[in-house]
């Protein structure tokens, strides 16, 4: 198998994982897609050197965030279209349905960098050494950023719930 | 509302990701994937077209096998998909629910024909017997998956009390009545029932299939009203899509509640990639059982098990997520992020393959 193969193999076999978690930091299905596009369409060039890496995986998955959190990424903005969700979920009687999807529709409110932080770490169970790999930070910075989101979700979460009638 | 923990929030946000993971359908991923050069078309024909050239190229033909988008990506010339070779673990025989419910029927049929009668009891019909018409009925079952039969008698020259003891004494083959303190019974103050709860050992009867037989019996202006009422819960059939095979690896993520006093959280997250690990899981998955609907809430939850498992398969991913408790245990299968019904029972045995001893 030639390395372009390799390359062609990995992104096949990553394909699956890397859609849900730009799902995850884009909280949009359209937008995912298209950061997992532009994602690939970034990284192709470079497809070789990727094969032949020892973590090609983890490769692609920083490049897919750094896609996502530079904002380079300009595909233009269109009409932002809102999936009917909810009936997939709805077997899920779970008595923190309503706190979990509050926290869904927060997580939008974020700034790019603290939510590929919460998502990194509670989706992906990343420790801080490798979010911050991925980010391209420091680790004192991934505390950060992960403690001001929390907080940011903690006080919104609140204010949610006092409202609801 | 409590102030949130970090902890707290982690759980949440576990959740809300977790709940969201539809919103990424992996065929659509593999298909840009395969296709990354190619401009994106908005709407998922162009694109599913588009990635049917380049998947020759890539040689992933599983994900053709699957999927609404089958038609959309078939190509004359690329390899059609493999169903020869070895699978493991090889399915296991499957069912449909007319299979099982026909089951129950007969099964059904054969408890109540073999139901012992008093000495001396004359059979007679449900009108003949009206005290104990359905509502009487303490049992509960799952609706819609319950196969009910009933018999009655009168019998002349005892007692409900006594009858209802001789019955306890004399449970149908294969069932067990619990002994001297089977008899219980209920009373609106004008009459009352007496009553024998027959069921099977080792059949979970809130939630598994199996048969229970409920005796009861009252009296009346002339000796003794009797009914006994079989009911035969059947499981729902698990499709073939709730099934995995060729399994590349799990990841396994479990979380405990212990409630009380202080509330306590224990997390766990790992991955199993051990071949014979991964086999042996898999074929626990597919050993589990549909489960019906739990008819009873769960009032006391003390302590509260999440899990999270999900197997990466060659044919996408299956992610089964049960919570279990004191109450009994479930499964929600989801097959690359789309439901998959029913839910399945009897889950304690997949958690233990994994190590995940509650």
């Amino acid at each position: 198998m030639s390395e372009t193969q390799g390359y062609a193999a990995l992104v096949a076999a990553r394909a699956p994982a890397l859609l849900r978690l730009a799902v995850m930091l884009t909280g949009d299905r359209t937008e995912a897609e298209d950061l997992l596009q532009a994602t690939l369409l970034r990284t192709l060039r470079h497809a070789d050197r990727i094969a032949a890496m020892a973590a090609p995986a983890a490769y692609l998955r920083r490049a897919l965030v750094h896609e996502h959190v530079s904002g380079v990424r300009r595909l233009g903005r269109r009409v932002r279209t809102t999936p009917l969700e909810g009936q997939d979920v709805a077997d899920d009687q779970t008595p923190k349905a309503d706190q979990r999807d509050a926290t869904w529709r927060l997580l939008s409110t974020l700034p790019r960098q603290q939510r590929a932080v919460l998502v990194l770490r509670f989706y992906e169970d990343l420790p801080d050494r490798d979010i911050a790999a991925a980010l391209g930070c420091s680790e004192p910075t991934v505390r950060s950023n992960a403690s001001r989101a929390l907080a940011t979700l903690r006080t919104r979460l609140t204010q949610t719930e006092e409202v609801r009638p | 509302m409590t102030q949130l923990t970090d902890e707290d929030l982690g759980d949440l946000l576990t959740e809300a990701f977790a709940a969201h993971e539809h919103l990424a359908d992996p065929d659509l991923a593999v298909a840009i994937a395969s296709a990354p050069g190619r401009p994106r078309h908005r709407g998922r024909v162009l694109l599913a077209a588009a990635a049917a050239v380049a998947l020759v190229a890539v040689g992933t033909s599983y994900v053709v096998t699957r999927g609404s988008e089958q038609a959309l990506l078939s190509d004359p010339d690329r390899p059609g998909p493999t169903t020869v070779g070895d699978h493991e673990p090889p399915l296991p025989p499957l069912e449909t629910d007319a299979e099982n419910r026909a089951a129950a029927v007969r099964e059904a049929d054969r408890v109540a024909a073999v139901l012992a009668a008093y000495p001396g009891a004359h059979e007679t019909d449900a009108a003949g017997v009206p005290e104990l018409d359905d509502t009487t009925l303490s049992s509960v079952h799952p609706q819609g998956h319950t196969v009910v039969r009933s018999r009655f008698w009168t019998v002349s020259g005892a007692t409900a009390s006594g009858v209802a003891h001789w019955y306890a004494a004399h449970p149908p083959a294969g069932f067990r009545s619990g002994g001297r303190n089977a008899v219980g019974g209920q009373g609106d103050g004008r009459t009352w029932i007496y009553e024998v709860d027959d069921t099977q050992p080792g059949v979970d009867q809130l939630t598994g299939s199996g048969t229970s037989v409920e005796l009861q019996t009252t009296n009346r202006s002339a000796g003794v009203g009797v009914r006994a009422t079989v009911s035969t819960v059947w499981l729902p059939a698990r499709p073939v899509a709730s099934f995995v095979q060729d399994v590349s690896s799990i990841d396994v993520r479990s979380t405990h509640v212990r409630y009380g006093r202080q509330v306590g959280r224990t997390h766990r997250s790992f991955t199993v990639s051990a071949a014979a690990d991964m086999l042996r899981a898999a074929v626990a998955f597919n050993d589990l059982p549909g489960m019906t609907p739990i008819p009873l809430p769960c009032p006391m939850m003390r302590d509260l098990y999440t899990d999270r498992i999900v197997f990466h398969t060659a044919t996408g991913d299956v992610s089964a997520v049960g919570t279990s408790s004191a109450c009994g245990s479930g499964m929600v299968v989801r097959r690359d992020g789309h439901l998959v019904s029913p839910q399945l029972g009897a889950a304690s045995t997949l958690r233990d393959v994994l190590g995940l001893h509650h």
